[in-house]
C-alpha cells in the first residue's frame, strides 16, 4: 500500500516541479562552475554525478539522480494515466519527454569523446583523452607493445614494475599541471638525467582550459645499472627521454591517455579561408582519407560538416599553427550510441504537440 | 523584393535630387562599391564607418559621411585641415597641449603637429606592450595615433590619378612629354618616368649651388616623387576588383593593384574613370560627375563579374540613410505617449494603435532590409538578437491587443519595442553587418534554431511583462475582477507559446550541434541557459497545474521569467566560455546584475504585499 502511494506521490505534478527546481539549481550551480573551475570540473561535480558533496560534507542528489527522479516521476504518470482521447497530445508529449530522457541517460554512460591530432601527410589511428594523461614506455627498434603506467598509478607515489621492461619506475613528484624552473646550479646528487639536471616541477593550480594543463613526473630510474638516477618528464616534452636499459632503448613520454581507433585517419591538406581582406575565418577545413584495413575512403570535414564513419563522428574543432604555417589539424571525436533518441524524440514530441493543438481548436471549434 | 527595393530606390533618389540642387550628386558617389572588413559595402557604410570611428559623430562640420569622403579622397589637403577627430579625454587633451574647444574636435594637421611636438612621449606610449597601458588617456592616444593612420590611408588611395604635377615651362613639359600649363597625375608621371629620369640626369649633372628655373622644376618633380613613395602603403579603400588572382575574392586598392602589378587594361580603364570623376568633384562638374560615377559603377561591376549584388548596394544605401529603427523608436514612444490619454479621449486609442503599427512596420522593414543585404537570416548576432526579439515583442504585443482591446497590448507593445530599440541602439557599434564567424556561417541553422530561440526570448519576455501587469493590478485594484481574468489568460497563452518556441529552438540547438560536432548536448552555457528557460517555463506551468503555484505565485514566477530570459540572454556570455561567446561584452555586467536585483525587489515586495492582504484581508 505505501509503495502505491509513493507511485501516486510520484505521478503528481508536484513531485516533477520539485524536481525541476532541484535541477535548475544544479543547471545554474554547474554553469557558473564553468567560468571559475572549466568546463571538465563542472561535469565531474554537476552534470555527471549522482552525488554533490557540498563542501565536501553534505551530500546532494546530482545531475544523474534528479534526472533519474523526474524520469520515474514521468513513467509514475504514465502509469497511472487514465487514458482518455481528451489527453491523447499531452500523454504523447509525455512520452517523448521520457524517450528524451532515456537517451540523455544512455549517451551520459556509454558516448566516447576525445580528440586527434594529426599533422598534414600523417596518418593516427587513436583518439586522445582531454583530461587524463599516462605515461608510456616505448620499446624502440622491434615490435614489441608499449607498456602504459595509468595517471592513478603515477599518483600513488609506489614502485612502478612491469615483466617487460628491465627496469622499474619510482615516482618522486608528480604534479598534473606544472611550471618548469630553471636550478640557480645544476643538480648532482642522484645521479640526473636530461631535464632533471637543471630543472624542478613547481605545481600550478589546475586551470579550467583542461588542454593548458601540463603534467610532469620527476622518478628514480632502478635496476637499469648505468641509466640509473634521476628523470624529468613532462607533457609535449621538445626532446624526448631515452632510456637505455638492458642493452635496448625506451622512449619514456607523458601524454594524453590514448584509446585505439578501428581504423586510421591521414591528413591530406588542411585549409583555413579568411573573409577577403580581413584576418576572420570564413571556413576550415581538412581533406583526410581513412584507411579502414586496406580500405580507402576520401572525406571533406569542414565547420558544421563532420565526417561519419563506423559510429564516429569526427568534427573540425581547432588546428594548431606556428609562423603563419598550419602544422595540425585537430579533429575532436565523439562515438555516442544514444544519438538517435533525441531524433525520435523530438518526433514523438511534435507529434503529440500537433494532436494536442489540434484537440484544443477542434473543441474550441465545437463550442 | 527586388521590385520593392527599386520602387522605394525611385522614391529616395527623386526626393534626394530635389534636395541636393545646385551641388554634386553625393548619392552617385556614395552607392559605389567598396570591399571592407571582409564583404562589399557602398562607399555610404565605409564612410559612416570610419567618420564615426574618427569622430563619434554621424555628420561634422554639417557634412555628411558621403561628403567628408568624397572631400577626403579627391581633395585630401583640404580635408587635412578639417575638424574630424574627437579627443574626449581631457588629460590627453592636456598632455598634448590641444586648445579646449566646444566639441573636442580636432583636424589632422592640429594632431599631427602636437604629436610632433611631444613626440618622445608619444613614442614611449606607442611603442609599449598594449597590456601594459592601462590608463584611458594613454588608450586612447594609441587609439587616436591608429585613427590617424587609418585617415591617412585613405586620403592617399587615389593620390596616384590625383592631378597633382605641373609643368609651366612648354620647352620642357614637350620634352618630358606632359601638358604644358596643365595638372597631371603621379601615374601619367609614371608613364613618361624614363623620359624623365634621362632629363633629370642629364640637366642634374650641371646644376650647382644655383639651379636655374628648369632645374627647380625637375627637382621639385623628384621631390614630390619621393613624397609619394609612401602613398604606396595605403590598402584601405579597396575599390579594384582583381581582374586575376589565385583566391579570386580580395579586392585591391589602386596602390595595391599598381605595387603588385596586378592592373588589366580593364583596372586600368576603372582607375581612369575615377581620375575624371575626382577632376569632376574639384571642379565641381555636376554632369561630368555623375557620367564618370555611373561609368565606375558599371566597370566595377563587370570586373567583379557576380560578386556583387547591386540591389543590395542601394538596399543598404537605403538602409544606411532611412534610419528605420530610429523611426520605430519614435512611433513607439508616440505610441506610448498618446495613449497616457486614451481614457479621457477615445480617438487617441486608435491614434496610438496606428502609430504602434507604423513602428511595426517600419521595424519590420528595417529587418527585412537587412535580410535582403546580408543574404542570411536577421539573427546572427547579439545586436541582431535584440532587435529581432523586439519585434517579435511588439508583434505578440498586437496580437494581445487584438484580442483584449483593452490598450493593454498597445502599452507592452509600445514601451518594450522602444526599449528593446533603445538597448539595440547601445549595442550597434561599428559595422553592424559584418560577416559572421566560421561556426554560424550556416543559413539553414541561423533560420531555424537561432529564430526559435529568439521568438522564445520574445514570447518569454512578454509572459513577463504580462506578470508583472497582474501583479500591479492585483496590488492596485484587486476588485476589478474581470481584468485580472484577462490578463492572466494572456499570461497563460504567452507562457506556452514561449515554452513552444524556446523547446523547439533547444532541440533544434540540440540536433545542430549532433549534426556539426556529433553531440547533441555538451553543457555548453549558452545551452544551459536555454534549458534553464524551457524548464522555469515548465515548472511555471506544472506548478499551476498541481496547485503548487495559485494565481498570485504563478504571476510572480511569471514575472521571474524576465530574470531568466536576461541571465540566459545576456548573462551566459559574460561567462566567455564556450562555443556561443561570440556575443561577449564586458561592460554589461553591472547593468545586468542592476537589473537582476531591482526585478527580485520588485516581485519580493509584491509577493509580501499579496501575503499580508491575504491573511489580514
Amino acid at each position: 500500500m505505501h509503495a502505491y502511494r509513493l507511485i501516486r506521490w510520484m505521478a503528481e505534478a508536484r513531485s516533477f516541479a520539485l524536481g525541476l527546481l532541484w535541477l535548475m539549481a544544479i543547471l545554474v550551480l554547474g554553469t557558473a562552475t564553468e567560468k571559475t573551475q572549466g568546463l571538465y570540473a563542472a561535469q565531474r561535480v554537476y552534470f555527471s554525478s549522482y552525488i554533490i558533496w557540498l563542501g565536501g560534507l553534505i551530500p546532494l542528489p546530482g545531475l544523474l539522480t534528479t534526472v533519474a527522479f523526474i524520469f520515474t516521476s514521468l513513467v509514475c504518470k504514465l502509469a497511472l494515466e487514465r487514458w482518455r482521447m481528451k489527453h491523447l497530445g499531452t500523454i504523447i508529449i509525455h512520452i517523448g519527454a521520457a524517450v528524451l530522457l532515456l537517451g540523455g541517460f544512455l549517451t551520459a554512460c556509454f558516448s566516447r569523446e576525445g580528440s586527434m591530432l594529426i599533422p598534414p601527410g600523417e596518418s593516427r589511428n587513436y583518439l586522445e583523452d582531454y583530461q587524463h594523461v599516462e605515461l608510456a614506455v616505448t620499446p624502440l627498434g622491434g615490435a614489441q607493445p608499449e607498456i602504459i603506467f595509468t595517471e592513478a598509478q603515477l599518483n600513488a607515489g609506489s614502485k612502478l614494475n612491469n615483466l617487460a621492461i628491465p627496469f622499474a619506475i619510482d615516482p618522486v613528484t608528480w604534479c598534473r599541471n606544472c611550471g618548469l624552473e630553471r636550478l640557480p646550479q645544476p643538480v648532482t646528487e642522484g645521479n640526473p638525467h636530461g631535464v632533471a639536471i637543471n630543472f624542478i616541477f613547481k605545481s600550478l593550480p589546475h586551470d579550467p582550459v583542461e588542454e593548458q594543463n601540463r603534467a610532469g613526473l620527476t622518478f628514480r630510474l632502478l635496476g637499469a645499472g648505468q641509466s640509473d638516477g634521476l628523470y624529468a618528464v613532462f607533457q609535449d616534452m621538445p626532446i624526448p627521454e631515452i632510456v637505455m636499459a638492458g642493452g635496448k632503448k625506451y622512449l619514456l613520454a607523458l601524454r594524453p591517455v590514448r584509446a585505439s581507433l578501428p581504423f586510421a585517419i591521414q591528413l591530406l591538406h588542411f585549409q583555413e579561408d579568411l573573409y577577403p581582406g580581413t584576418d576572420k575565418p570564413r571556413a576550415y577545413q581538412s581533406d583526410v582519407l581513412v584507411n579502414d584495413h586496406g580500405l580507402l575512403w576520401h572525406s571533406l570535414i569542414s565547420m558544421n560538416e563532420p565526417l561519419r564513419y563506423h559510429g564516429y563522428t569526427f568534427y573540425q574543432s581547432s588546428f594548431l599553427q606556428s609562423d603563419g604555417e598550419q602544422t595540425a589539424t585537430v579533429l575532436a571525436v565523439v562515438k555516442n550510441n544514444g544519438r538517435l533518441f533525441p531524433y525520435i524524440a523530438g518526433v514523438i514530441i511534435a507529434a503529440g504537440l500537433l494532436i494536442h493543438l489540434a484537440q484544443r481548436l477542434g473543441r474550441r471549434c465545437a463550442l | 523584393m527586388k521590385c520593392l527595393v527599386a520602387f522605394l530606390l525611385t522614391l529616395f533618389i527623386w526626393q534626394s535630387a530635389w534636395a541636393e540642387q545646385n551641388h554634386l550628386d553625393t548619392h552617385i558617389f556614395a552607392e559605389l562599391p567598396v570591399q571592407h572588413n571582409g564583404r562589399i559595402k557602398p562607399m555610404d557604410s565605409f564612410a559612416r564607418f570610419y567618420l564615426r570611428t574618427f569622430s563619434g559623430d554621424a555628420v561634422v562640420d554639417g557634412m555628411t559621411a558621403d561628403d567628408w569622403l568624397a572631400d577626403l579622397i579627391f581633395t585630401p589637403e583640404r580635408a587635412y585641415g578639417r575638424a574630424v577627430f574627437d579627443v574626449n579625454n581631457p588629460n590627453l587633451r592636456l598632455a598634448l597641449d590641444l586648445p579646449e574647444r566646444a566639441r573636442h574636435h580636432y583636424s589632422f594637421l592640429e594632431i599631427a603637429a602636437a604629436m610632433e611636438a611631444h613626440q618622445e612621449m608619444v613614442n614611449s606610449i606607442l611603442s609599449a606592450q598594449e597590456k601594459n597601458v592601462t590608463d584611458p588617456a594613454q588608450q586612447q592616444l594609441i587609439s587616436l595615433y591608429a585613427n590617424m593612420t587609418a585617415f591617412l590611408d585613405i586620403s592617399r588611395s587615389l593620390s596616384l590619378v590625383l592631378p597633382v604635377f605641373r609643368v609651366e615651362d612648354a620647352a620642357l613639359a614637350r620634352q618630358i612629354g606632359v601638358p604644358a600649363g596643365q595638372n597631371f597625375s603621379y601615374l601619367e608621371m609614371m608613364r613618361r618616368r624614363a623620359q624623365y629620369l634621362s632629363l633629370a640626369q642629364s640637366v642634374l649633372k650641371y646644376a650647382g649651388n644655383h639651379p636655374d628655373a628648369r632645374q627647380v622644376v625637375l627637382l621639385q618633380i623628384g621631390a614630390q616623387l619621393e613624397h609619394m613613395e609612401a602613398d604606396k602603403q595605403s590598402q584601405i579603400l579597396r575599390i579594384v576588383p582583381p581582374a586575376w588572382q589565385p583566391d579570386g575574392n580580395s579586392w585591391l586598392s589602386p596602390w595595391a593593384m599598381l605595387n603588385t602589378g596586378q592592373g588589366a587594361p580593364q583596372s586600368a580603364a576603372l582607375l581612369q574613370a575615377w581620375t575624371r570623376m575626382a577632376q569632376a568633384y574639384q571642379e565641381n562638374n555636376a554632369t561630368e560627375w555623375k557620367y564618370a560615377g555611373e561609368n565606375i559603377f558599371q566597370q566595377t561591376l563587370s570586373l567583379a563579374g557576380g560578386q556583387i549584388r547591386p540591389y543590395a548596394l542601394s538596399a543598404e544605401y537605403m538602409y544606411n540613410h532611412a534610419y528605420l529603427f530610429a523611426v520605430s523608436l519614435a512611433f513607439y514612444l508616440a505610441a506610448f505617449l498618446l495613449l497616457l490619454g486614451a481614457r479621457r479621449y477615445r480617438a487617441f486609442y486608435y491614434v496610438s494603435f496606428a502609430l504602434l503599427v507604423c513602428g511595426f512596420l517600419s521595424h519590420f522593414v528595417g529587418e527585412a532590409l537587412r535580410i535582403y543585404i546580408m543574404a542570411r537570416p536577421p539573427v546572427g548576432t547579439l545586436y541582431e538578437s535584440i532587435i529581432f526579439v523586439g519585434l517579435i515583442v511588439v508583434a505578440g504585443s498586437l496580437l494581445l491587443e487584438m484580442r483584449s482591446r483593452r490598450g493593454l497590448g498597445l502599452a507592452i507593445g509600445a514601451l518594450s519595442g522602444f526599449a528593446l530599440q533603445a538597448i539595440g541602439m547601445g549595442f550597434a557599434g561599428g559595422d553592424t553587418m559584418e560577416p559572421l564567424v566560421a561556426v554560424l556561417n550556416t543559413n539553414f541553422w541561423l533560420a531555424t534554431h537561432v529564430i526559435a530561440i529568439t521568438t522564445g526570448y520574445g514570447c518569454c519576455l512578454l509572459t513577463g511583462i504580462l506578470g508583472h501587469i497582474y501583479l500591479l493590478q492585483k496590488i492596485l485594484q484587486p476588485l476589478h475582477h474581470e481584468r485580472l481574468q484577462i490578463t492572466s489568460r494572456l499570461m497563460l497563452g504567452a507562457a506556452l507559446a514561449a515554452l513552444f518556441f524556446a523547446l523547439t529552438g533547444t532541440m533544434l540547438g540540440g540536433i545542430w550541434a549532433d549534426q556539426s560536432w556529433g553531440r547533441f548536448w555538451g553543457w555548453d552555457p549558452k545551452e544551459n541557459g536555454a534549458l534553464l528557460i524551457v524548464l522555469w517555463l515548465l515548472w511555471m506551468l506544472h506548478g499551476r497545474l498541481s496547485g503548487m503555484l495559485r494565481a498570485n505565485g504563478f504571476a510572480m514566477a511569471a514575472a521571474a521569467a524576465v530574470i531568466v530570459v536576461a541571465l540566459s540572454w545576456f548573462g551566459v556570455n559574460l561567462l566567455n566560455v564556450g562555443l556561443h561567446s561570440y556575443g561577449f561584452t564586458s561592460g554589461i555586467a553591472i547593468n545586468l546584475f542592476a537589473f537582476i536585483a531591482l526585478e527580485m525587489i520588485f516581485i519580493t515586495t509584491c509577493g509580501v504585499i499579496l501575503y499580508r492582504r491575504s491573511r489580514h484581508p
